[in-house]
């Protein structure tokens, strides 16, 4: 058996073995690939084997169209296709499931605006439902954004066509399911599954901040893959540089769970206190007097020292991340630490830099400036300049003309031209792109109509900041507590996460207005519990959406025959509620940041309603800011 | 007749009970008066279950000759249909079946041809062989065939047609040694077992399978005129014409299981076994049963009989009926035998008390409370045996008085076997002649079943069957409708559709198949009308290709949004038509027009090319070239490809900018050149930020000149300069002239935090006090950062600040230091500390 890679070196290899006769080619079934192999095929197999077999095992989902190929490259016949179905997505962490596509699929959606990803997470989707057994019936949809809408059209597609492919007995099942499922209303709000779906353009702003949770933070500054953390790590005793390997979401990693939603300035008490607890228990074992504590001390040993492991490891991890943030920082900053001298902090000051622009404190010069400054000084990869023009140009709705200009040609000066590429399709998605010198007499500007094809959907980001109330002003923020889904970001609650929220509350809402009128009270409504025993669903209604472009478009897909039972929802009380079933599936096409994942988790357990409820994560894939960058290079 | 007790018909061999049960009466006896019908007359092939008769006259009659006919019969001896066969096409050699009951042909020539219905639509192939066939012998998948040079040609799948030639007998040089072969059988292929032939010569039995040629060296009383196999590939039975005895042997002849000497001398027409452990030989006028001992049983037949051997049993054929010949089942015998006082015999006996109102009845139940769930269960399948439904309806009714009394009876089997017996009762009468065992329904199964129903254009039938047994009817009303276009010749297009549409529409069947068999019938229109009743766009796709529907189709696959779709028809497209249409086509379909950008003309640069050349598209255009730049070695075709470039994007008034960026890096790549004669290291720069980096580090004076050139601004310049110059020592003194030759445009900070970052403290203290944005107290932190005391000192004590004086004087150990602070704060406050 010979497993080489399809190389031009395969050609030698696979000849000496030509023996065997039976020939596996596993590929991607791409026009290229597929060419080089038949190419083989017909040059160096089929003229010397005579009972040969041989088969293509291809990944890309397009059956019809790789037979046609095959047939057309002369093939037929001389060999069999098989498929193989990649997309059963991965399971990163309980509640996370990625189809682990590059830079999420962005790329494609981007550049080719393919709909290529979009279907894969749709025959995703559809795998879901068909292993929990038609169990997850999507009841209700929350779509925004084109490529929503279309993701939503493609399943149903897909849906249709698999329950045209399935026998008559499948087919009862599932709608006597339904029938089940609709009975009443109580049956109905234990089991409803809510089905939310983004276009990652919606929040360009969120995916392009730093991350501050400790996953988060982990994936911006290390990378991970499919939540695994790898880098070199220096061995003091022997002074080699060794690998450091650790799978988040490691289903016996108690203390994980504890740490991957925090503010990363919380992790560090935190694994000092698992970690003095542990030393507790492991002291223990000089008081123990009789036999039974210690048959007992030694039955727990292992997984007391199990945990210590996983203590230490993300204690290591811990510190590599705090040292790339601390890097350039003051060691001895405990003197006059009221005092703000120039420094060289990377991390801090880029975060400065993000949260001044986005609270639109700068004018048009400063702001531009101070990207240039911060440039300047620290030479920083190319992508966190990219970001904040792209922040700029959302908030300030554009970068003038002659400043822009100017910035570029500071920019490719100091890159290399070979990002002028970069700039240009920057242009053409208009991510960033020249504001319009507005005069007094133009109506709407070409601009504004432009704006509407484009793959960022903030119109007006200043109005959906208030609207929303995106960036919550909380006094004594206690990140170990938050009270806002504000942790994950530097001061900034995704757009995601708000809209995702305002289905099942709109608190949020009230404390942007009270917060005009009365700064004292908004706080103390948040601790003071509305009598909320109701399982109230407000949906988008009444959401003012209308700074957000795209698409919005919210169903309740019920029988025809039993929507009349539907008409007057008294939504019943929590209480009554027992063996919830109840299920929210999230999807953002392009991929999400694990910095958003762990506010929406938030948001969905500080609410009384939503906190039984499953959570699904159902994305292309889990991006970080650079990536959103980097599919555009 | 119905009525009698079913055991009357028994036969006893040794300890078993055989019995032979008329299935049908054959209507084609009506026949006989005008053609005279007699088997005898006729080469006859039996398929599957009897469930249809294929006939071939072998009469040599000289008007006949030329235009003869195959006759298919139902197993009822109803004629479903006629095959006209013109002599000229070939003479055949043997009928057969497959296991989708179609007939298959096999000519001399050693062409075959299989039938996939009953209408003459057929599938001819060529086994290719170099001399005649003289004999064939079929199994449900394929069949062997022997050529006049005792050659054997093997066809086992007829899915996936490859004629193999099996090894030869006789080795070609030695014509001496040649074999005569007396009788042969296969042994079909089972599980991972390939064909073999079992061969009969005058010397010994062989075994021909692919590997080769094996003498098993049995002779027995041989030669073996009739050899026939028994269904599980274990035994075989082998009659020798010249002893009129039959050996049965294990199949690998290793063991005799016994030999049985007849008594009729006649020559036997046909060996077969019945199930696995009986054999039948047919004679004239008697079929001999032969069990595993040396006993006997004749049946005795009027006429010529065929045989057709099944699992449970065997179909025997003569000209007035159809008859099964089988065992009689355990079950059976315990419940019918007379005296029997088996628990299932009784529960039976009870239902005829209850019809005479008897209460005995109730004393039935009692001797077998403790094996009613058998009586039950033995009722049951007792039924699914018999032919009578006088019987298994009383059979039934025990069973269902039975399991009244029984605590929680699960009654699936009840309730199957009810139903499977409605269904084969149905299928039995003589209309639809397929006369099927319950244990042969079981294994056949309702969806094939069904399928051989559709051969017969039964849909009425099959609709009922399906919606009785809760199966899919799609495939029954597709091929309603495909029946329906096909003998339709006189309705219109539209006639047809509204016809089929009526039927179909609410039935959610799929359009395709009709549509294409409606094309394929000549009916264009009707077939694009069809398509679009289709709800799966993926089979309309190649459909409408195939009716050069092509816009229709991209815009169909682009609407419906399958990546796997668009691409079969992008592909399709691209290579049947001319570029230029090609890109036509694909304006204003924009899922298709990016997947063929991503997945077609990615890699292929030309393409991409002609493809924005024609779109206009500028930007991509323009990218194509920025990508040829990166990959250009030499700089003068690096400046062709800028021109180019900034061509291109000076076409458009939104990519001014990027133009005369490119126009400009013309003028950087001829500086760059310029410097690399006094500088070799500037070869490797990829910017102008570089370039400039090597001129600083070279000389500083050249730099200064060189960044206007390179159009860096003064501010980077500044820089760049700092950054530079702070990590080499021996140039700090330079820096610092540079910085305070005139006023630097970016404050003295980057100069301090440059200086202190590569560690020279003294010399980053030098530029605190030029920071002018700073307020003094944060001057006195960085001269403390610098280690720089004095100064912090100097510059407290300038703001007589003495508290501040207090704070430096607790960071520092050395005690001139602290002296200095003590001076200080007295001279401010007059008092010493």
């Amino acid at each position: 058996m010979a497993i080489a890679p399809i190389t031009g070196t395969i050609k030698r290899r696979v000849i000496t073995d030509i023996s065997v006769g039976i020939f596996v080619f596993l590929f991607d079934g791409s026009i290229q690939v597929l060419d080089v192999v038949s190419l083989l095929i017909k040059s160096k197999l089929l003229p010397y084997t005579k009972n040969h077999t041989i088969s293509f095992i291809l990944t890309n989902h397009l059956m019809k169209t790789n037979e046609l190929i095959v047939e057309n490259l002369g093939l037929k016949g001389d060999l069999e296709l098989f498929e193989w179905n990649t997309s059963i997505p991965l399971i990163i962490e309980d509640d996370l499931i990625s189809l682990n596509l590059k830079y999420g699929g962005l790329k494609e959606l981007f550049l080719n605006d393919s709909i290529e990803p979009i279907q894969l997470l749709a025959d995703s989707l559809l795998n879901l439902i068909i292993k929990s057994d038609y169990k997850i019936r999507i009841t209700n949809t929350f779509l925004k954004g084109s490529f929503s809408i279309k993701f939503w059209k493609i399943f149903n597609n897909l849906y249709d066509r698999h329950l045209n492919s399935l026998d008559p007995i499948h087919k009862k099942l599932i709608n006597d399911q339904d029938e089940t499922l609709f009975l009443d209303q109580y049956s109905f709000f234990n089991r409803n599954i809510d089905f939310v779906c983004f276009d990652r353009g919606v929040d360009l702003i969120s995916c392009l901040l730093t991350q501050l949770t400790y996953t988060g933070l982990t994936d911006d500054i290390i990378g991970t893959d499919m939540g695994i953390v790898n880098f070199p790590i220096l061995n003091p005793e022997t002074n080699e540089l060794e690998e450091f390997k650790l799978s988040l979401g490691d289903s016996n990693d108690f203390i994980y769970p504890l740490i991957k939603n925090l503010n990363f300035s919380m992790v560090g008490s935190i694994l000092n206190s698992k970690a003095k607890e542990i030393q507790k228990e492991f002291d223990k074992r000089n008081s123990l007097n009789d036999i039974d504590s210690m048959k007992k001390f030694v039955g727990e040993l292992n997984l007391l020292k199990d945990n210590q492991r996983w203590v230490q490891k993300h204690t290591t991890l811990a510190e590599f991340i705090l040292q790339s943030v601390k890097k350039g920082e003051d060691d001895d900053s405990s003197i006059m630490n009221e005092i703000d001298i120039p420094s060289y902090n990377y991390f801090n000051q880029f975060i400065e830099l993000q949260q001044d622009i986005l609270s639109d404190n700068l004018d048009n010069k400063k702001n531009c400036n101070l990207i240039l400054e911060f440039m300047y000084k620290f030479e920083p990869k190319i992508q966190d300049i990219i970001k904040l023009l792209i922040l700029t140009t959302i908030v300030k709705k554009g970068i003038r003309e002659f400043e822009y200009d100017y910035m570029k040609s500071e920019i490719l000066n100091l890159y290399g031209l070979k990002y002028l590429k970069l700039f240009i399709r920057l242009k053409e998605l208009k991510l960033v792109y020249n504001k319009e010198t507005t005069s007094f007499l133009s109506g709407p500007s070409i601009i504004e109509e432009q704006s509407f094809d484009s793959i960022q959907l903030i119109n007006d980001f200043r109005s959906i900041s208030n609207y929303l109330n995106l960036m919550p002003i909380v006094d004594q923020q206690d990140l170990n507590n938050p009270k806002d889904a504000d942790f994950g970001l530097p001061g900034f609650v995704p757009i995601i996460t708000r809209l995702i929220e305002a289905i099942y509350d709109r608190d949020f809402l009230s404390a942007t207005t009270s917060l005009t009128t009365t700064t004292t009270t908004s706080s103390s409504s948040h601790t003071n519990h509305r009598p909320k025993t109701r399982l109230r669903k407000y949906g988008w209604d009444n959401l003012d959406l209308s700074n957000l472009n795209g698409e919005v478009k919210q169903d309740f897909l019920i029988t025809e025959n039993k929507k009349k039972l539907f008409d007057s929802i008294i939504p019943p009380k929590l209480s009554n509620l027992t063996n919830r079933k109840d299920v929210i599936i999230v999807s953002v096409i392009g991929g999400l940041t694990y910095s958003e994942i762990s506010t929406i988790r938030f948001i969905l357990q500080k609410n009384e309603v939503t906190k039984d409820k499953q959570l699904i994560i159902l994305t292309t894939g889990v991006i970080k800011s650079d990536d959103v960058i980097n599919c555009l290079i | 007749m119905s009525s009698s007790n079913p055991s009357l018909g028994w036969e006893r061999l040794q300890n078993v009970f055989y019995r032979s049960r008329e299935c049908l009466e054959l209507q084609w006896k009506q026949e006989e008066i005008e053609e005279g019908l007699n088997l005898q007359d006729y080469k006859v092939a039996i398929a599957p279950y009897a469930a249809s008769i294929a006939l071939y006259s072998i009469r040599s009659i000289p008007e006949l000759a030329v235009n003869k006919s195959i006759h298919i019969y139902s197993g009822a001896g109803v004629k479903i249909t006629s095959i006209s066969w013109l002599s000229s096409i070939g003479e055949i050699v043997e009928l057969g079946w497959n296991s989708k009951f179609q007939l298959i042909v096999v000519m001399k020539s050693g062409k075959f041809r299989i039938y996939n219905n009953y209408e003459g639509d057929f599938d001819e192939f060529d086994l290719h062989l170099e001399s005649d066939i003289i004999e064939v012998k079929f199994w449900p998948d394929g069949f062997v065939a022997r050529s006049i040079d005792d050659s054997f040609t093997c066809i086992s799948n007829y899915s996936k047609v490859i004629p193999i030639c099996l090894p030869s007998i006789t080795t070609k040089n030695d014509e001496s040694k040649k074999r005569q072969i007396h009788g042969w059988a296969i042994l079909p292929p089972m599980y991972n077992r390939q064909v073999k032939v079992i061969v009969s010569t005058d010397i010994s039995v062989l075994i021909i399978s692919l590997d080769g040629v094996t003498d098993t060296n049995f002779v027995g009383n041989g030669p073996f005129t009739s050899i026939a196999i028994a269904s599980n590939g274990e035994f075989v039975a082998l009659y020798s014409t010249s002893s009129n005895e039959i050996s049965i042997r294990t199949a690998d002849f290793s063991v005799s299981l016994t030999t049985f000497e007849s008594d009729n001398d006649s020559i036997p027409l046909e060996l077969q076994w019945c199930s696995n452990d009986a054999v039948i030989v047919s004679y004239t006028d008697e079929l001999k049963l032969i069990g595993p001992s040396r006993d006997s049983l004749s049946f005795y037949t009027d006429s010529v009989t065929y045989l057709k051997p099944e699992d449970d049993g065997l179909y025997f054929l003569n000209n007035e009926r159809l008859e099964f010949l089988s065992r009689v089942s355990n079950v059976t015998m315990d419940t019918f035998k007379i005296g029997s006082t088996s628990p299932s015999a009784i529960l039976l006996d009870a239902i005829d008390q209850i019809d005479h109102h008897s209460p005995k009845a109730n004393e039935n139940l009692e001797i077998i409370k403790g094996d009613l769930t058998t009586a039950v269960d033995n009722c049951i399948r007792a039924a699914a045996e018999e032919f009578e439904p006088y019987w298994q309806k009383k059979l039934l009714r025990a069973a269902s008085f039975g399991k009244t009394t029984i605590d929680l009876y699960n009654s699936d089997e009840f309730v199957d076997t009810c139903n499977n017996l409605r269904v084969l009762n149905i299928i039995r009468q003589p209309e639809v002649g397929i006369f099927l065992t319950y244990s042969q329904f079981i294994e056949l199964g309702v969806d094939r079943l069904i399928k051989l129903l559709l051969l017969r254009q039964l849909h009425y039938l099959c609709v009922k069957i399906s919606d009785f047994m809760t199966l899919p009817t799609d495939e029954i009303f597709i091929d309603w409708a495909c029946c329906k276009i096909k003998h339709s010749l006189d309705l219109s297009d539209t006639e047809l559709l509204s016809a089929i549409i009526k039927r179909l529409l609410d039935k959610n069947v799929s359009f395709a198949p009709i549509s294409q068999l409606a094309y394929q019938e000549g009916r264009t229109q009707l077939s694009i009308n069809l398509l679009n009743f289709e709800k799966d766009t993926s089979k309309t796709i190649p459909l409408l290709l195939e009716m050069e529907q092509d816009d229709y189709a991209l815009l169909k696959s682009d609407e419906n949004m399958n990546v796997d779709s668009i691409m079969f028809v992008l592909i399709t497209l691209f290579n049947k038509l001319s570029l230029s249409d090609f890109f036509k086509l694909l304006d204003g379909k924009p899922n298709a027009t990016s997947l063929f950008k991503s997945k077609i003309a990615q890699n292929d640069i030309q393409l991409l090319h002609d493809y924005y050349f024609q779109a206009d598209l500028t930007s991509g255009l323009a990218e194509i070239e920025l990508d040829k730049l990166a990959n250009e070695k030499s700089s003068e075709i690096q400046k062709q490809i800028l021109m180019k470039g900034s061509k291109i994007l000076g076409r458009s008034k939104y990519t001014e900018f990027e133009s005369k960026r490119l126009k400009d890096e013309i003028k950087i790549i001829d500086a760059k050149i310029k410097l690399e004669q006094e500088i070799p290291s500037i070869k490797n720069t990829e910017s102008a930020a570089q370039i400039l980096e090597e001129v600083i580090t070279q000389d500083l004076k050249k730099a200064i000149k060189v960044h206007k050139e390179l159009k860096i601004s003064e501010r980077q310049f500044y820089y760049k300069v700092a950054k530079t110059l702070s990590k080499l020592p021996e140039r700090r003194q330079e820096l610092h002239e540079f910085a305070t030759s005139k006023k630097s445009p970016i404050g003295y900070e980057p100069f301090y935090l440059e200086l202190l970052k590569n560690g020279d403290k003294r010399q980053a203290s030098l530029y605190v006090n030029l920071c002018t944005s700073m307020d003094y107290r944060q001057k006195v932190k960085c001269y403390i950062k610098c280690e720089d005391f004095k100064n912090a000192i100097e510059e407290a004590y300038k703001r007589k600040d003495v508290e501040l004086l207090d704070l430096i004087r607790s960071l520092t150990d050395n005690s001139v230091h602290k002296r200095h602070v003590d001076d200080c704060i007295e001279r401010l406050t007059g008092s010493r500390r």
